[in-house]
């Protein structure tokens, strides 16, 4: 491993190094609004099944949460295809 | 001949709170936002273009056209996902609105990669509409909502106005 490593060119690990960070980056961006897409779910179930009369309005606020919280997975995933070499 | 001027004018004075009743029902109100945010999209989607055209060329315009896609598929899906599982039961919604982040993701990042090695594609001008579309349109949306018990989707407006 380390003999493949002093082989390559300082430009390719730097290339190998960019794509690793994009990687882990976007990995790492998409666990928070996943965290965060549970517990907005998770409370509008609990709310849901205490109130069935509100369920409309719980769905409503629950779809713009969702999407709301996909926005940093998104910020992510930008960040993810501008760093690709 | 008094009763039927009353019945009249009362038919006249309720015609428009009918019409506002019968736009509110709908059992499906994430359907209906996914629809208004993919209808605001395409009235956006020349402002981008032409932003996109005049910074990147032709090729920014495509790119851009593409997020806009991306964007309004990525809202559509959402709320079909939810409409089709809440009606199956909680825990479906739960695993679907969980799992279908992670396959919009997985979609997003596959259509992206596959089309980036391409010439007529972008990143700077796909990535700044992306990001833009989608937290302007859901800004701009919160403006249009109700979220009342009577109206829990869209704020009632009578049918032929537009919004």
């Amino acid at each position: 491993m380390l003999n493949i490593l002093a082989q390559t060119g300082a430009g390719e690990m730097l290339e190998g190094l960019k794509a690793i960070g994009a990687g882990l980056g976007y990995g790492l961006a998409a666990i928070g609004p996943g965290i965060g897409i549970g517990t907005v779910v998770g409370n509008a179930i609990s709310s849901m099944a205490r109130q069935p009369e509100s369920a409309g309005m719980v769905r409503t606020t629950m779809f713009l949460g969702i999407a709301f919280t996909e926005a940093l997975a998104l910020i992510g995933f930008v960040v993810f295809i501008l760093l690709l070499p | 001949m008094k009763r039927g001027c009353w019945e009249m004018k009362m038919s006249i004075k309720q015609k428009p709170e009918e019409e506002l009743i019968v736009e509110s029902v709908s059992g499906q109100p994430e359907k209906r936002i996914a629809n208004h945010l993919a209808l605001r999209a395409l009235w956006v989607s020349p402002l981008f273009l032409i932003v996109s055209a005049i910074g990147w060329g032709l090729s920014g315009a495509v790119s851009a056209l593409l997020a806009l896609v991306l964007v309004s598929f990525n809202f559509l899906a959402g709320a079909a996902i939810i409409t089709r599982s809440v009606k199956i039961s909680p825990n479906m919604l739960y695993g679907s609105v969980l799992g279908g982040y992670v396959v919009r993701l997985a979609i997003l990042t596959g259509v992206v990669m596959s089309v980036r090695s391409f010439d007529w594609f972008d990143t700077v001008p796909f990535a700044m509409t992306l990001l833009v579309t989608h937290l302007g349109l859901l800004a701009t949306e919160t403006r249009y909502i109700s979220a009342s018990l009577a109206y829990p989707d869209l704020k009632p407006t009578s049918s032929k106005e537009i919004r």
